[in-house]
């Protein structure tokens, strides 16, 4: 699945709900249709937001290096 | 010293006091604890477990200690509840599954609190494989405690400990504390070791406490904090000090926040909330607005996505092949997973500006008050984004209904600053006060007329 330019909710819910489908063939239904539909909102938010290049994914405890308090 | 001690005002320190001034024995405290959850616990159903037998000889021989005028820690003789998701050595912990053996050691934290003289009374109620547990509200049984820490929340409301382990990945301390009127930290990500605590997610899991007051969160943490090897992602910090030192403490410096999720939050908790900030301001808080940056919508989305955590921890523990909403989690691209963890990052970096200034941001701990019914524990929605970025946020009470359910107050601070949130938790509770004991059905003793709260003057 791609993520610029951004995907939007209903490419994000077919693509998710069709491997989910593959996956639970014997569970395809409103409640799998909903959690499916949370992931895909989710993967659209993400997938439009415009961060500075140089972020990396680190773990919480190095993050906070940027802060100067500790108390 | 009497046996008929009904130490239900005194909190944590409280009874840690009175231990300490040989003013009550720790066997005695947990026989009032027990005959509480005796009177009131058959209607909320806040425990899982009940260790009494080890319980009652643990009391016993810190009695015995207490005599001999030797104290193991802050917490001599003060009972406390442990979330089932924790590891009690001896006892299953029911978040690892019906057929779990029992443990075969204690959790981190758990072996910390018997270190400081604590008493494990058991184990408290979750929901379990998504089912919520049976427990209740104690201002009214038909509403939810809230969750997933649902019985620490609704056994420290019920004046059945004075104490409770809990876990936040969402809002899961901070919603029970607030649903059940009593105070609940979630402090900084990796300030408690999570080790011996079966995880929901690895990254967002935060050890918590949940008490009457905030000093006695101060006092827990204490006592709970700190570097532990067998946990890689616990804080080299050393434990903050359980003295919050109110009488050198300026007023603080709040910021008000009211661009939290304004339109779903509900008018009774804006109302509370905006009480609330007059008050501490007419006290002298200096409190002046703040907005929330527009990028922390981000936080949410954010948030779901790393629920692949959940997938691939269910997918090793080989879970059943029926889906779960942690299952559908796994569907995640990895892309996508890693993109959230850079936003995660990049909003630590952005949340600067929104502090700079204050000791605390202020704004509502849940929707509103614990709604109605068991099905659901409530919707952790205002918690998501500190439990994400791994903030301290503290809860406490914010005043009630008209039908007289809480409604909780969030605080929250910079990373590392748990201190200085306890500081401003204590100093904002101070100026608003205390929810009283809610009326229980089964309780004959009106909390409050303790003979030990009379001896020592409390």
């Amino acid at each position: 699945m791609r993520m610029k330019p951004p995907v939007t909710v209903d490419e994000a819910f077919d693509w998710l709900h069709e491997q989910a489908a593959r996956t639970w063939p014997d569970e395809v239904g409103p409640r799998m249709s909903s959690e499916v539909q949370r992931l895909a909102v989710a993967m659209a938010a993400i997938s439009a937001a415009d961060i500075p290049a140089e972020i990396e994914p680190l773990p919480l405890s190095l993050s906070y290096r940027a802060w100067p308090e500790r108390t | 010293m009497t046996a008929t001690v009904a130490p239900s005002q005194l909190g944590a320190s409280g009874i840690a006091r009175a231990v300490a001034e040989g003013a009550v024995a720790p066997s005695e405290v947990l026989d009032w604890v027990l005959g509480q959850i005796a009177a009131v616990d058959g209607a909320i159903h806040a425990w899982s477990v009940l260790d009494t037998d080890s319980a009652r000889a643990h009391a016993e021989t810190l009695s015995a200690e207490a005599r001999a005028g030797k104290l193991r820690g802050p917490l001599h003789g003060v009972p406390v509840g442990v979330k089932d998701e924790f590891d009690i050595a001896g006892l299953p912990t029911a978040m690892r599954g019906p057929d779990a053996a029992p443990a075969s050691e204690d959790a981190a934290c758990v072996s910390r609190l018997r270190a400081a003289g604590a008493i494990v009374v058991g184990k408290t109620t979750m929901p379990i494989a998504g089912q919520p547990p049976p427990t209740r509200n104690p201002w009214n049984l038909e509403h939810t405690p809230g969750g997933t820490s649902s019985g620490s929340g609704a056994a420290v409301a019920a004046r059945m400990v004075p104490l409770a382990i809990a876990e936040q990945t969402a809002g899961s301390t901070l919603r029970p504390a607030a649903f059940c009127g009593v105070a609940g930290l979630k402090p900084t990500y990796g300030r408690i070791s999570r080790f011996g605590c079966y995880p929901f997610t690895w990254s967002r899991d935060h050890v918590g406490l949940i008490a009457r007051n905030v000093e006695d969160l101060a006092l827990g943490l204490s006592v709970l904090a700190g570097p532990d090897p067998r946990d890689p992602t616990a804080l080299l910090d050393e434990p903050p000090a359980a003295d919050l030192n109110l009488d050198t403490m300026p007023p603080p410096r709040i910021g008000l926040v009211r661009n939290l999720l304004p339109d779903r939050v509900e008018p009774e908790m804006v109302e509370a909330l905006e009480i609330s900030a007059q008050r501490l301001q007419d006290a002298g808080a200096a409190v002046e607005d703040v907005a929330l940056p527009s990028e922390l919508a981000l936080a949410w989305p954010a948030a779901d996505l790393l629920d692949a955590e959940r997938a691939a921890l269910h997918a090793a523990a080989g879970a059943s092949r029926r889906i779960t909403r942690d299952q559908i989690a796994g569907l995640v691209p990895a892309m996508y997973y890693v993109q959230a963890q850079r936003v995660r990052t990049w909003l630590v970096t952005v949340m600067q500006a929104a502090f700079a200034g204050f000791d605390a941001l202020l704004m509502p701990a849940a929707l509103g008050a614990a709604p109605q019914g068991l099905g659901s524990t409530g919707d952790s929605a205002p918690l998501v984004p500190w439990s994400l970025l791994g903030f301290p946020a503290l809860t406490i009470n914010g005043g009630s209904t008209p039908a007289q359910l809480p409604l909780g107050l969030q605080f929250v601070a910079g990373p590392r600053a748990d201190y200085r949130l306890l500081r401003v938790g204590a100093w904002c509770e101070a100026v608003l006060g205390c929810l009283p004991a809610p009326r229980l059905p089964g309780q004959t003793e009106q909390p409050g007329q303790s003979p030990v709260s009379a001896r020592l003057g409390r």
